[in-house]
């Protein structure tokens, strides 16, 4: 299991698109794929999950993955919360 | 047969004058119609239901599917359609949604409307987040597309289509902007009555400009309507009748004869040039606040857009509108209005508005000062308004300006936004106006006319910011009066300030389309006014019917009146008995609308 606390950066904080892009991502991967905020903790792999995370800009929230792809998967996954977001929306 | 129903009066608030009889077209917006029904028969019956909920699932994704291939989108309008089918499909949602037919043994639809109530009380919990309405918006799209799934439709949009062939009039608890804007497509629709209340909010304000005879705030619509037929809607006197006996509605239809004749005849001039008596020539805009509103505005007899309010655009999206966006609208706007002139104002979040911005009331974070804190919102905006200005005509209006510097911020802006673009060609098109409306920008006017083309009054902030009231408070509404002596005062000096400093001022609030006021701006030498598009047949009739030196005489002797009473009965009196056509006694009650 490998896990990574980031910072969003970006603005718009995750809403509906942002959201399903994050799910999209993390289906790529056979790994389980958690997020926790403030002791709430999700499966990052539904769309509805991560938008109740209610996550705006600027918070900080962990990525929790497990299984036999996991390091590529949180390389992925951090780099999307961190700077690829906005790059693609 | 049904028994005859008897007749059900509410009264209400109204907002557009005039008088629809229909049919009654009902949107339960609420969902209260929607069936509750406990399951009994065990675990058959609720299995029974999951698999209803399965097969509305799979029937709205394959139609948003088809959507997304057939109709070819812009790619942002793709991935969020597609963010929704996700939700939809979201089998974590679905497992809640099915775990609460089993535990609960309520049929699907409650199941649907207790799971979403849940997950949108947990986003409205949120802490000052302004995309949270977006995201609250989502999840009624999905909710609602499942209800009209399970309930044998195909989704709201289709069910709102499906529309009377005849006259109707529309009953709703209220009604979202996107249902309006599929609603007024249609030719039968001749008024409306909502239960939520009007005030100052984006709702009453898009209404208004559809010009339909409206009720707001019509308290037991709801209950009230089921199971009636007909129903008319008296935008003159507030009122909704339901069922109306025979003679009701004889007595109505003879009122609406009388009112649309009486409207009617200005109407029918207003094509002609406000031009008065003794030579001198106002112009007239129109205020409004979609592309759709211009040629309504032209046959109503506008000579420019005085006001575009751009506000809309972000509610209707639901999220920030992107630089294409706004070049979109704004190049539509100054094409279809050419050669008209027209005014855009940048957003004016209000205390007064609804959406989910930041609710921070009517003091403080609004117009500039919301643009400036909120570059994401504000630099689209600019610089879909800089691309658009190739095509001419165009003026940008900055709300709620308290400074100087804030022309010179926003002066600064506009260049670099325009030489990021390559387009600094494109300056040279662009007014710049200020909108006068807080009594800061009054005592520095005169500085403030050397750094702007023009001035704007917003008169209805103006009078709340002078007399310190705000205009939603009904127990304070005396002192919300556009006949204080400080308010004819302030207009009085803009003007003068206006005209030595060689610029354009236009006064573009309610004040601006109400016809008691008319002769006064023309004896101010006031040149320009801008007004909601119904509003403009009658002005023009005051103006050509009038000379400048009989209003420069009545704001003489007004000038020198201290009192407030006293101001608004002369001026009242002297209008009703130079206008007996305009002012007739049957419609008086419509025509006073401000103060008091």
């Amino acid at each position: 299991m490998r896990e990574h606390t980031v910072t969003l950066q970006y603005r718009k904080g995750i809403h509906a698109r942002a959201a399903s892009l994050f799910a999209k991502e993390a289906e790529r991967f056979s790994s389980k794929v958690e997020l926790e905020k403030n002791g709430v903790r999700i499966n990052a792999k539904s769309i509805t999950g991560i938008l109740m995370l209610k996550i705006p800009f600027g918070a900080t929230f962990k990525i929790i993955v497990n299984g036999p792809d996991e390091d590529e998967c949180l390389t992925t996954l951090v780099q999307l919360a961190e700077s690829r977001f906005e790059e693609e929306l | 047969m049904a028994p005859e129903k008897r007749p059900v009066l509410l009264t209400g608030e109204k907002i557009v004058e005039g008088i629809a009889i229909g049919k009654v077209f009902f949107i339960d917006k609420d969902f209260s119609l929607i069936p509750h029904l406990t399951l009994r028969g065990g675990q058959k019956a609720r299995e029974k239901e999951r698999r209803r909920l399965t097969t509305a699932v799979k029937k709205c994704e394959k139609e948003l599917v088809s959507i997304m291939e057939e109709r070819h989108l812009p790619k942002e309008a793709t991935s969020i359609l597609e963010a929704h089918r996700m939700m939809l499909v979201d089998p974590e949602l679905l497992h809640k949604i099915g775990e609460t037919i089993m535990d609960r043994a309520v049929n699907a639809e409650w199941a649907v409307l207790l799971v979403f109530d849940e997950m949108m009380a947990h986003l409205s919990s949120s802490d000052g987040d302004y995309y949270l309405r977006a995201k609250v918006a989502d999840l009624e799209v999905i909710r609602d597309k499942l209800l009209f799934s399970l309930l044998g439709g195909a989704g709201r949009t289709s069910y709102i289509k499906d529309l009377p062939t005849e006259d109707f009039v529309l009953c709703a608890h209220s009604l979202t902007l996107s249902d309006l804007s599929s609603l007024t497509k249609n030719p039968h629709l001749r008024g409306i009555a909502l239960e939520t209340p009007g005030g100052v909010s984006h709702l009453t304000i898009v209404l208004r400009s559809l010009g339909l005879p409206t009720v707001l705030g019509a308290d037991g619509l709801l209950t009230e309507v089921v199971g009636c037929d007909e129903a008319v809607v008296d935008g003159l006197a507030g009122r909704v009748v339901l069922s109306p006996s025979p003679a009701d509605k004889s007595a109505y239809l003879k009122k609406k004869q009388a009112y649309d004749d009486y409207f009617d005849r200005f109407l029918h001039d207003a094509g002609k040039p406000a031009l008065s008596r003794d030579g001198s020539m106002l112009h007239i805009g129109a205020n409004i606040e979609n592309v759709e509103d211009v040629e309504p505005s032209r046959r109503c007899g506008a000579d420019f857009i005085g006001l575009f309010r751009t506000e809309l655009m972000f509610l209707e999206k639901g999220d920030i509108p992107t630089e294409d966006d706004h070049y979109a609208v704004y190049y539509e706007m100054l094409h279809r209005a050419h050669p008209m002139e027209v005014t855009i104002r940048v957003f004016d979040f209000g205390g007064d508005k609804e959406g989910g911005i930041h609710a921070t009331g009517a003091m403080g974070l609004r117009g500039i000062r919301f643009c400036f804190l909120y570059p994401d919102v504000f630099l689209p905006q600019v610089r879909g308004l800089i691309r658009a200005a190739s095509l001419g005509n165009l003026r940008i209006l900055l709300p709620f300006v308290s400074a100087v510097d804030e022309i010179h911020e926003f002066k600064a802006i506009l260049k670099e936004q325009a030489k990021e673009l390559k387009l600094e060609k494109n300056l040279k098109h662009i007014k710049i106006g200020a909108m006068i409306e807080l009594p800061a920008a009054l005592f520095i006017a005169e500085m403030l006319a050397r750094e702007v083309d023009f001035f704007s009054i917003g008169t209805n902030d103006l009078v709340q910011y002078l007399m310190a009231v705000e205009r939603q408070d009904k127990a304070l509404s005396q002192y919300f009066s556009h006949f204080h002596p400080a308010v004819l005062r302030a207009l009085y000096n803009l003007h003068h300030i206006a005209k030595k400093a060689r610029i354009d001022l236009s006064v573009c609030g309610e004040m601006g389309g109400d016809p008691y006021f008319t002769l006064l701006f023309m004896g101010m030498g006031i040149h320009a006014l801008s007004m909601t598009p119904l509003a403009i047949p009658m002005v023009k009739n005051i103006i050509r019917s009038s000379s400048v030196e009989e209003g420069r005489a009545l704001l003489n002797r007004l000038l020198m009146t201290a009192s407030e009473m006293e101001l608004r009965e002369t001026l009242e009196k002297e209008m009703e008995q130079r206008y007996p056509d305009i002012f007739r006694k049957e419609w008086l009650d419509n025509l006073k609308k401000n103060g008091g």
